[in-house]
């Protein structure tokens, strides 16, 4: 039985499809529930099943395709340098491995910063990302699947720390601020001097929200991808924590003019629109460059009319033909998805500097 | 309620101890969101890993679904009580994992 084996620079390079196909391809091969470190040791595949063809073209590294060999253990099967290739396929140098990946036991995202965290617990230090990030939390970003809190926070920490890191920019822990909710602990986040914006991902019921927080300009913003912002977040103890009322916070939702082209079209995405808002306004604060604050003009409205971005034309990866799996047939439903890919990318390719946002920016 | 118990930690004789410091044990408390506690000893050196699994195992939970946290703090499997600075009687928080969809 023919076999081949993927070498983990594949899932690294980078590429958003890559990241997907190759986890459908270890879905297939029942994995199940392990560290994403496991991954760093290769993995050996069948892939009777899959097109080999449609595969080329995807990967832009290429497969090796590997003759059965003596030894059944797939690591040092990829070190051996006698493997036969078949087929028309360039090679990998098998000991070219990404530097990053050298110990089998290396989490996902290591830490850049061994010190403690902030003084205030309720922070995620952006520095300091999540090591605990498994595969299990990586299924929750394929299409159809609600996001967890991981992912929330892994992506989020991962683009503040990789675009503004000296934005003083804050991210609240979604796991602790329903502990704190709980316990009723009174924070006054708006007057705080420790950061200029806080973001503050929220889930109610199965519903993520986000609330932004600009402290230089004493703002709130909830986005709420369903504009249903008075139940999706219990404003009564939350506005301890914020220090502002329900009253001064400005509620952003698809049926307002600007944000009409973000509004969620299926019942898995909320979580997604939470990300795409907080990253949204992250860039438009931020990300300029530019030291004024250039979010509202003196009547209190929005600045920006004109759509950054247009998701619509960048719809270019669905020519891939993703073929024998379930997730088939409603792939190409939503725009969307791309947006997962986004974020998949984002959280496998911590060390790649070139950040994938820009990709979103295209103007055309 | 609590239920006391020291389950999980098998006894370890042939793991390699370091010096002095290696046995000494602490008594953690794992507390669930409706407040039961477990509790477990567990050594200073010794991978949280194990005190998860264990208290995983022991309560029937899939380990996806739950988060340990101290002092706010994701802790992460492969480090040990020694790292957080955890002391006799401290508590650690389980967490359920937050998903959302629509």
């Amino acid at each position: 039985m023919a076999q081949r084996i993927v070498d983990n620079k594949l899932f690294f390079k980078g590429y958003y499809k890559m990241c997907t196909q190759y986890i459908l391809q270890c879905k297939t091969c029942a994995y199940r529930d392990d560290m994403l470190s496991a991954v760093h040791i290769e993995t050996t595949v069948n892939f009777d099943d899959i097109d080999y063809d449609s595969f080329n073209e995807v990967f832009t590294t290429p497969i090796i395709k590997v003759k059965p060999t003596t030894n059944n253990n797939p690591s040092t099967a990829i070190h051996s340098t006698n493997y036969q290739h078949t087929g028309q396929l360039p090679t990998i140098k098998s000991q070219q491995k990404p530097p990053h990946i050298n110990s089998p036991n290396q989490q996902l995202c290591i830490n850049v910063d061994e010190t403690p965290t902030s003084s205030s617990n309720i922070f995620i230090d952006v520095h300091t990302y999540h090591s605990n990030f498994t595969l299990h939390s990586l299924d929750s970003i394929l299409p159809g699947h609600y996001l967890n809190d991981d992912v929330i926070a892994t992506h989020l920490s991962l683009s503040i720390h990789k675009m503004y890191s000296n934005c003083r920019i804050g991210l609240v822990n979604p796991l602790t601020i329903q502990h704190i909710i709980n316990e009723d602990i009174k924070f006054d986040l708006i007057n705080n001097h420790l950061y200029s914006c806080i973001i503050i991902p929220i889930v109610k019921s199965t519903h993520w929200s986000v609330l932004i927080v600009f402290v230089d300009i004493k703002t709130v913003i909830h986005y709420d991808s369903l504009n249903i912002h008075r139940s999706s977040v219990d404003w009564n103890k939350l506005s301890s924590l914020i220090g502002v009322g329900m009253d001064s916070i400005r509620f952003v939702s698809p049926n307002s003019q600007e944000f009409k082209w973000i509004c969620q079209n299926n019942a898995t995405d909320c979580g997604l629109f939470a990300l795409f808002f907080a990253e949204y306004t992250l860039y438009y604060q931020y990300g300029r460059q530019t030291n004024t604050i250039t979010y509202f003009n003196n009547n209190n409205n929005w600045i920006f009319n004109s759509l950054p971005i247009q998701l619509n034309s960048t719809t270019r990866i669905i020519e891939t033909n993703i073929t024998n799996n379930d997730l088939n047939t409603d792939f190409n439903k939503y725009i969307s998805n791309e947006y997962r890919y986004h974020v998949m990318d984002n959280i496998v390719n911590r060390n790649n500097n070139e950040h994938r946002w820009s990709l979103f920016y295209k103007q055309n | 309620m609590s239920a006391k118990e020291e389950p999980g930690v098998p006894k370890q004789e042939g793991e390699k101890k370091e010096g002095g410091v290696a046995d000494e044990q602490i008594n953690l408390r794992v507390q669930a969101s409706d407040q039961t506690e477990v509790f477990f000893k567990i050594k200073k050196v010794t991978a949280l890993k194990k005190l998860m699994d264990a208290y995983c195992q022991r309560q029937s939970i899939n380990p996806n679904s739950i988060r340990f946290l101290y002092d706010g703090q994701r802790l992460q499997q492969e480090r040990t009580p020694k790292d957080y600075n955890m002391e006799n009687n401290d508590i650690i928080d389980v967490v359920i994992e937050q998903v959302g969809g629509c």
